[in-house]
């Protein structure tokens, strides 16, 4: 017999579904995790004493930068997502609060929890309040002087902020879900411990296919 | 050999997507008697006797052979090719005669054979050492075919268990440490090739990691992919040549990478291989007689191909000293290196044309496939077809 005498194929032939599953490396991948559960669901059980401490603080952060409404009315209709109030803790909050003690900010949504640095920096963290997807306003911002999409519709809960700036998407609302960084967030992470970090470049292979095929 | 025009397999489009193979048709359906679009095609197929694939098999282990001792000429007799003939800048010169001598390990190639039924011939035409794709097609299409449509016939064909079995003998030498594949992710082809050699790493205990050629990194001192991890080892398929011609190319010389195929196989993927081979071994009954530049050949009948040209593109064909046949293809600058081949006799049924594609994994023969067209020259739009021997 000159023909092989059995074929097994573990990646190859659902390569679609499986390749996905290589992403699930998670080390190298961004996430978003909502809650204790979901990050000890994502890092493993030894990870909870560790999961507990990165939100606790993520939450701490959020109360300090999230962005501050007079009004639950005045913060779902600015931010699409569910909002809380909150000590006004900030001077500037002072003004806002209109001499009451609290101010209104959107719940923290999630964690982003980054991709581990190989030069052994760590990961970004950054707490996460849900919006509308990007191109509709973001919180804080009118239509007319922004020149983004008026509301109409209500935030999918997978689209999410980090203060007042885009942070990016998730693909899944529940759990863990895979997170998917916009520009300014993808550089915040990769500048994880940016003083020790040495720069990547990337792209300096594969200029010479343009127009033609590397199989043969 | 034989040409047979038998039914299609009623489910055989999903068939070849269950193992990966997504490209197989751009949605054309085959007919028998018909030329078309198909990249896959199962209408038809190829029967040859033992004794014909015996001497296939003989013929691509000696080809191998010779090919290997004109590496080992060029790198420590006659050094001063690397630059003359096949126009290498120093440091990949360099790099390519280190990766010899310390005796780099290749993984796979693919010869492209005439084969001349009528007198047995079998003659090379290119040797494609570097990145060989049509591998899901020979290993594992044509396999399942064979299982569906003829399961007591046999099929010169073990290249998925050749595979498996050369990756288990490089694991030990990777210290652990995980293999890189990179691909163009935007080309199906190329980047189920990468999946599926990496799926056979994985089965060899290898640890693997996928790439996009594009998003490989440079960090100063290794490769890092996208999780900024050191890459050690690479498996590419992007040709030699290109790489060469990249900005991150020179970084490869400080070899903090081994790569796959190693860089001495840019020698025999580059078709002044062949003028190399006719010098060292003149006559021999494999090879056909070549030599450098776009000439016209004793006798007329000759085909003039560019060195770095890829799927048939750019090549002419002349008989008599007249072309008969030529491609149009995107390889030939003003600058580019030819070679003028002796022509030869493929076998030719009911209006096709075969052409063997003849693999070779590590040192050794590891099965076959075939692409047929009505045109003289098989280009990346001929199909291709299943064989089987009884």
């Amino acid at each position: 017999m000159r023909r092989s005498r059995s074929i097994r194929l573990t990646l190859l032939a659902a390569s679609a579904i499986t390749l996905q599953a290589c992403g699930e490396d998670v080390d190298a991948t961004d996430v978003v995790v909502p809650d204790l559960a979901s990050c000890v669901e994502r890092f493993g059980q030894s990870a909870e004493a560790e999961c507990r401490a990165t939100i606790s603080e993520a939450a701490a952060r959020h109360a300090a930068t999230a962005p501050r409404y007079a009004s639950v009315a005045a913060c779902r209709d600015a931010t699409g997502g569910e909002c809380e109030t909150t000590p006004a803790s900030l001077s500037s909050d002072k003004a806002l609060a209109n001499g009451g003690g609290s101010v209104v900010i959107p719940i923290m949504a999630g964690v982003l929890i980054g991709r581990m640095m190989a030069n052994g920096t760590g990961r970004m963290v950054s707490p996460l309040h849900a919006g509308r997807p990007p191109g509709e306003c973001a919180p804080g911002q009118s239509p007319l002087q922004a020149n983004c999409a008026g509301r109409g519709t209500t935030s999918s809960g997978r689209h999410y902020y980090s203060g007042a700036s885009y942070a990016g998407s998730a693909a899944d609302r529940r759990g863990a879900a895979a997170f998917t960084p916009s520009a300014t967030m993808a550089s915040s992470i990769a500048g994880t411990g940016a003083a020790r970090a040495t720069t990547v470049r990337r792209g300096g292979f594969g200029a010479s296919a343009r127009g033609y095929s590397s199989s043969s | 050999m034989q040409r047979i025009e038998s039914p299609a397999r009623p489910d055989w489009a999903a068939k070849l997507e269950e193992i990966g193979l997504t490209y197989h048709s751009g949605g054309a359906e085959p007919q028998g008697g018909t030329d078309g679009g198909l990249w896959w095609h199962e209408a038809a197929h190829w029967r040859f006797t033992e004794a014909e694939v015996d001497a296939l098999d003989d013929a691509t282990a000696e080809l191998h052979a010779r090919c290997l001792d004109a590496v080992e000429h060029i790198v420590n007799r006659a050094p001063e090719l690397l630059a003359e003939r096949f126009g290498l800048p120093d440091w990949f010169a360099d790099y390519a005669q280190r990766s010899w001598r310390r005796g780099d390990p290749s993984l796979m190639g693919r010869m492209d054979l005439a084969f001349d039924d009528a007198t047995g011939a079998v003659k090379l035409l290119e040797y494609n050492a570097d990145t060989p794709t049509l591998a899901i097609e020979t290993a594992v299409a044509q396999w399942v075919w064979l299982q569906d449509t003829y399961p007591d016939a046999d099929q010169f064909n073990s290249l998925h268990e050749k595979l498996l079995e050369r990756l288990s003998e490089l694991a030990p030498r990777l210290l652990g440490k995980p293999l890189h594949f990179a691909a163009f992710e935007e080309s199906a082809e190329e980047w189920a090739h990468a999946t599926y050699y990496r799926d056979l790493a994985q089965q060899a205990g290898i640890q693997t990691r996928a790439i996009d050629l594009a998003q490989i990194g440079w960090d100063g001192r290794n490769f890092v992919d996208e999780a900024a991890g050191a890459i050690h080892f690479l498996h590419k398929l992007y040709p030699w040549e290109w790489m060469i011609r990249d900005h991150f190319g020179p970084y490869l010389m400080q070899d903090s990478c081994g790569v796959l195929e190693p860089p001495w196989k840019a020698l025999l993927s580059d078709k002044a291989i062949l003028a190399v081979l006719w010098e060292l071994f003149p006559g021999h009954p494999n090879l056909l007689e070549t030599v450098m530049g776009r000439v016209t050949l004793p006798g007329g009948d000759c085909v003039q191909k560019p060195c770095l040209g890829r799927e048939g593109a750019n090549v002419a064909m002349l008989r008599k000293g007249l072309t008969m046949a030529s491609t149009p293809g995107p390889y030939a600058p003003e600058e580019a290196r030819f070679v003028t081949q002796a022509l030869a006799k493929l076998p030719q049924r009911q209006g096709w044309n075969a052409l063997v594609g003849s693999w070779v994994v590590g040192d050794a023969p590891a099965g076959i496939i075939l692409r047929e067209s009505r045109e003289a020259i098989l280009r990346d739009t001929s199909r291709v077809v299943p064989h089987l021997f009884q």
